[in-house]
């Protein structure tokens, strides 16, 4: 009864401010998405337990306000970081995160995902895979217009492509994990010996696309975050390129702030490094934005919690310290939102390095090749307590390889991973022979050589946890492990060193990756990925990916397989499953954790305001104070 | 002795000199004291820093579960050793130049002079932040970099003080009577510099001091390895900490404040004295 | 004459040598910080790519000469992190420093001056010693602790300020010139009078100490024993005097206030040249850091020349070159 009163009174306050009638039906089409929501099912019942403490939409009743209102009706949002963003937008050569979610309020996918991230068809594009023919079909269902316009075409998709795979592309998007490579024809195009890729066949009108690859498909494509699908504007780009060439794409303003999009905000003002303002876009396929803009601001992470509560932001993502700081400063103004991530946290070992042809594993006999030595350090990796002390209640340690979102047919909720038991480590140790010790308590090789182990990692506040903890609890098994250069890394120079090769100089590097939520472990552990971090591969591994890579449907049996060769090997240890913080004001109204069809932004891992950002209406002139 | 009037007769140096007393020495025995007898840097995360009343120790628990009270007698010997030895580097680096180039005079000293204005001019603060990070966040390099950037400073006023003595009486008379320069350098020269050099070194260690906690509080100086007070300050910059847990920054910002202004203020004394000496 | 265009001069060596100087930390520090994000990874040929684009393999002194022909030219290089120009991203960043180094400089003789003469003519009093009390705690204060109580209380606490950033992205888009301004200028006081505070410490010092020196010189004595007020001894004959060696000093007031101002742009997030230095150095971007540096040196000879300029005009009998 409440909510249709609730659709009663939005209705009547846009009709009430005159807007037009197309406003008004999208209006009514809106309303469904506030319902309640337990939506993931089958989620792990310990992370369920944490997420059903938080609430999962606004129920604020107050009216929005309207359109033209001015500087009041501006969504303000406050996003964590430690340095300036680089300002470069364009999805085709951004590099960095928080670029990339600036992209997501101008720029939404033309797809449409369910809960588990799955492609579905609702979107501006539907989306179909052709087995058979290895190949992929695009089709446009909606009429769709760039910012200044000109309508939004799959040709524009199309020129995303051939700028990515451009021999003169300066960017770092051509990749694998995008399948872009794959694509027949791509291989000429890069080599400069073709003038088109082949394997990209559009029809006349643009609005039909289809996508031919060279190798089998694997079933990550059904994924968001799979195949490349971000357009960016051929008549916007391309005369930068005849100007400037393709080195020229990423310094010029319209990869920047002139930035044209299709979504729901344009960029207006870009503060360089600090903030970036977007004004409504009226003529959004979805319908006009409820707000008049956005202003998202970055800011330390220390600080967000404290701003929130002087009313500085009305949408903030936090980090899980900040749960600490909101249960004890018990602001009135605002509510906290969680969601679990697909994000999962490895502990990786450095085992081989990899050549043009794959996986060499190393030869150098250092004993971390030795499985005995990984599945040992990984019963002394105290998850829980960094569950506990780091995620406070939000976080708990990964039962299985894979992460929250995907089905439960391939986790094993009743697994536990790598138990933390260092007498179970201890044993470990000595049952495999290294019963040998110095002076100082540690472990000797088998040969009676000392053994020495360096960990690298960059600094955030797991890590500033994790790897004191670590490392004293290795110590406490006999194993001696030290920080490389003795100080937490910068990222950069971290990354710089764990994609490169030079083995021996990391031996344990810890790597988040947010994936899609495909169960495919192709695209992180084969031997032929650059994202395989441990550079790592056996016999045993090839035998199952390969066996996973030719099945046309997941196979449950198949995948435990997989898990259990991967806990008796040891290549990585998953650490943690995670929640997601967002600080909502309470002069926030429709915002809901959960947005997919209906909101058509990518989960995003910064500004949680992409999630259905033209839903979201503000009910007061400026955000709550905490009083 | 002169110096010791001086202080006499000022309150805030005796208040210094004690206070100075009880600290420096109480860090420099007890540091080694506890470094031996408890596992200072033994993590045990919790959520967030415990207080004292909670856990039961003085200055209570940072979140990674480090004693603060021990963490601050190890970090007070550090800071004032780093501080220590890059002031007396630089000094014994500036003094040499100083005294080469101001008793010598002429031609010399005009080179040398154009020589220390030019490295001065570079922001010694950004090169040695960025050397630090280059070739590592060691003890060696940290005092290593910073004396080869701030000597030139002692040198400047050190070369002034030479030249003004060079043109005194007693050296005058040393000079007519033959004796070798070097002689002189030693037996009349660094005498009579000791009280500007003494006044000026003290002066500079606080506000070396000083830097050095800045530098670490950004965390550009050295890390956990070596904690200074400036590393135990970074959680001054959290806003959450500086509300709520203030047991983790009150005591080193105390500590920092309390040391720089003894040094401060027993280093004016000190200048006072030689001032009204050359007069 | 001659001898402000031979102290000119001096400035032109100086140059060479600062560049060399800086080139050769430039060229000892690992210069490819080239990486991505995660989610995209980076494959080798992109990595050799960018070696040979950013001209990482040329010998030392060709890469000085290129290095220091385009300086000349105003081109800084490429910034790996930022993917632009680094003479862009510093001119950006060089109007706020620039603003924010101005405004402190306002402030900072706004207090320092009328605190000095205050201490300097009414000596021994009560006054003097309160502002000799706030001078010296404000020594031993270190600035960024300073800087962290300001923000707290002001920015987080009243609520009076933001606690960072230059400007208001909105107002940039639709103010009016004049609201710009004045939102700048909003946001600079609290890191400008944080800077200040501190800064006013030496020229206080040096203010009081040339006043007490010359209250009791000859030529006042002699005027006080004619018969002249004391303000008027005051104002004529001492303070004028006095103020010489201050101004001098702006020379080098200006080229400390560059690197306290290092410190207070981290604190408060300003977006100057300091925190564009600092981010630059946890990168291992070391073409913007070594950018910085050399402007910051140069700037320093700069303000080193003025300040003896000004010394050798004001006092012809002094000597510098």
């Amino acid at each position: 009864m409440k909510r249709i009163f609730v659709i009663i009174l939005l209705a009547a306050v846009f009709v009430s401010c005159g807007e037009d009638d197309r406003t008004y039906e999208v209006q009514a089409q809106r309303a469904p998405i506030l319902e309640e929501v337990p939506y993931y099912g089958d989620l792990h019942p310990l992370l369920a337990a944490a997420l059903s403490e938080f609430p999962t939409y606004t129920t604020n009743d107050a009216s929005i306000l309207p359109r033209g209102t001015g500087r009041e009706n501006v969504l303000r949002v406050g996003v964590g970081a430690s340095g300036a963003f680089p300002g470069l937008f364009l999805r085709t050569h951004s590099e960095e995160g928080t670029d990339r979610s600036f992209d997501e309020l101008a720029n939404p996918l033309i797809v449409s995902f369910d809960e588990r991230n799955m492609i579905t068809n609702n979107g501006i594009v539907t989306f179909a895979v052709d087995r058979a023919a290895n190949a992929v079909e695009l089709n446009m269902q909606q009429d769709v217009y760039w910012h200044d316009g000109v309508p939004l075409t799959l040709d524009d998709l199309v020129f995303a492509y051939e700028v990515i795979a451009h021999p003169d592309y300066t960017g770092i998007r051509f990749e694998p994990t995008n399948f872009i490579p794959n694509v027949r024809g791509v291989p000429e195009f890069h080599a400069g010996e073709a003038d088109e890729i082949s394997g990209l066949v559009l029809s006349d009108d643009g609005r039909r696309l289809r996508i031919y690859y060279n190798e089998p498909l694997s079933p990550a494509v059904l994924y968001v975050g799979g195949v490349w699908l971000n357009p960016i504007p051929r008549h916007h780009i391309e005369p930068v390129i005849a100007d400037f060439g393709h080195a020229g794409i990423a310094a010029h303003p319209r990869a920047r702030h002139e930035l044209l999009g299709f979504g729901p905000f344009r960029v207006n003002t870009v503060v360089a490094g600090e903030s970036v303002y977007f004004t409504a876009n009226d003529d959004y396929w979805q319908g006009a934005p409820l707000v008049d803009g956005v202003l998202v601001e970055l800011l330390p992470f220390s600080m967000l919690p404290s701003a929130m509560r002087a009313g500085r932001f009305d949408i903030a993502a936090y980090q899980t310290a900040g749960l600490a700081e909101f249960n004890m400063t018990a602001p009135s103004n605002y509510q906290l939102y969680a969601w679990p991530t697909a994000a999962v946290t490895f502990l990786n070992f450095r085992l081989g390095e990899m050549t043009p042809e794959g996986v060499v594993l190393r030869g150098d006999g250092h004993p971390i090749s030795n499985a005995a030595i990984r599945r040992a350090m990984a019963h002394a990796v105290d998850r829980q307590k960094l569950s506990d002390v780091v995620g406070q209640g939000l976080w708990i340690p990964a039962p299985s390889i894979l992460h929250p979102f995907n089905s439960a047919e391939f986790i094993d909720f009743e697994a536990e991973g790598f138990v933390f038991d260092l007498d179970l480590a201890n044993k470990i140790l000595d049952d495999a022979g290294f019963t040998e010790r110095d002076a100082q308590g540690y472990r000797l090789n088998l040969d009676g050589s000392p053994m020495r182990f360096t960990y690298g990692q960059h600094s955030n506040p797991t890590h500033a946890v994790l790897v004191p903890l670590n490392i004293q609890n290795w110590r406490d098994i006999g194993l001696r492990v030290e920080m490389y250069n003795n100080d937490f890394l910068d990222w950069n120079y971290f990354t710089d060193i764990v994609f490169g090769d030079a083995v021996g100089d990391i031996d344990i590097f810890a790597m988040t990756w947010t994936m899609g939520a495909n169960p495919a472990p192709h695209g992180l552990w084969s031997e032929t990925s650059s994202l395989n971090m441990p550079r790592y591969t056996s016999p045993e591994f090839r035998a199952i990916l390969a066996q996973i890579n030719a099945a046309s449907v997941w196979d449950a049996a198949l995948y435990s397989r997989w898990e259990r060769a991967f806990f008796y090997e040891v290549p990585a240890i998953p650490l943690t499953w995670n929640l997601d913080l967002v600080a909502v004001n309470n002069r926030v109204a429709n915002f809901s954790r959960v947005r997919t069809d209906s909101g058509l932004n990518q989960p995003g891992n910064m500004t949680a305001a992409s999630r259905g950002s033209h839903l979201i209406g503000l009910t007061a002139s400026a955000p709550y104070r905490h009083r | 002795m002169q110096f010791l009037n001086e202080i006499k007769h000022d309150k805030f140096a005796i208040i210094s000199a004690i206070t100075l007393a009880i600290i420096l020495p109480g860090v420099f025995i007890g540091a080694p004291i506890v470094a031996r007898f408890y596992d200072v840097m033994r993590v045990e995360p919790t959520v967030l820093p415990i207080s004292p009343a909670m856990s039961g120790t003085i200055l209570g628990l940072d979140e990674m579960g480090r004693n603060q009270l021990h963490l601050l007698i190890i970090a007070a010997r550090n800071s004032f050793f780093l501080a220590f030895c890059v002031t007396f580097f630089s000094f014994a680096l500036g003094l040499c130049v100083g005294i080469f180039s101001g008793f010598y005079g002429g031609k010399v000293d005009h080179v040398i002079m154009r020589v220390t204005d030019t490295w001065s001019m570079l922001p010694f603060l950004m090169v040695v932040v960025v050397l630090l990070s280059v070739f590592g966040k060691t003890v060696f390099n940290f005092i290593l970099f910073f004396s080869l950037f701030t000597w030139v400073f002692r040198a400047r006023l050190i070369r002034a003080a030479a030249l003004s003595l060079r043109e005194s009486e007693f050296i005058a008379a040393s000079k007519t009577l033959g004796t070798p320069n070097i002689v002189i350098i030693f037996r009349e020269l660094l005498p009579n510099l000791t009280d500007v050099v003494v006044a000026n070194f003290v002066l500079t260690l606080a506000a070396n001091i000083g830097i050095e906690t800045g530098l670490s509080l950004l965390g550009f100086g050295l890390g956990y390895d070596f904690p200074s007070l400036g590393v135990m300050l970074q959680n001054a910059v959290n806003p959450f900490y500086l509300q709520y847990f203030w047991w983790t920054w009150v005591p080193p910002l105390a500590l920092v404040v309390i040391m720089m202004l003894c040094i401060n203020f027993l280093g004016n004394a000190l200048q006072r004295t030689s001032r009204s000496q050359a007069h | 004459m001659k001898m402000i265009l031979k102290r000119v001069l001096i400035l032109i060596p100086q140059l060479i040598i600062i560049s060399i100087i800086t080139f050769t930390l430039g060229a000892m520090m690992p210069g490819d910080a080239l990486s991505g994000m995660i989610e995209s990874g980076v494959c080798e040929e992109a990595r050799q790519k960018q070696r040979e684009l950013l001209g990482l393999n040329k010998p030392l002194p060709a890469r000085y000469v290129d290095w220091a022909g385009g300086i000349m030219r105003g081109d800084f290089g490429q910034s790996f992190t930022h993917r632009r120009a680094v003479s862009e991203l510093i001119r950006e960043r060089a109007a706020n420093s620039f603003a924010l180094a101005l405004l402190t400089l306002i402030l900072t003789y706004s207090i320092a001056l009328p605190l000095g003469v205050l201490a300097g003519r009414f000596s021994g009093t009560l006054i003097d010693k309160g502002i000799l009390l706030y001078v010296f705690i404000a020594l031993a204060m270190p600035t960024m602790v300073l800087g962290i109580f300001m923000l707290m209380t002001f920015a987080f606490g009243l609520g009076w300020f933001p606690p960072r950033g230059s400007v208001d992205a909105i107002i940039v888009a639709e103010g009016s010139l004049g609201e710009i301004l004045l939102n700048r200028l909003y946001r600079l006081i609290l890191p400008a009078s944080t800077a200040a505070l501190v800064s006013t410490v030496g020229i206080i010092f040096m203010l009081r100490a040339n006043i007490i020196e010359r209250k009791n010189a000859d030529f006042a004595v002699f005027a006080r024993a004619k018969g002249v007020p004391e303000g008027t001894v005051f104002r004529r004959h001492i303070l004028r005097n006095s103020l010489i060696p201050v101004a001098a000093g702006l020379g080098f007031a200006i080229s400390g206030l560059l690197t306290g101002q290092l410190f207070i742009e981290q604190i408060f997030h300003y977006p100057g040249m300091g925190s564009l230095f600092f981010s630059a150095v946890r990168a291992q971007d070391f073409a913007v850091a070594n950018a910085i540096i050399i402007i910051f040196a140069s700037l320093s000879a700069l303000g080193m020349m003025l300040s003896d300029i000004f010394v050798m005009l004001a006092d012809p009998r002094v000597r510098v070159v």
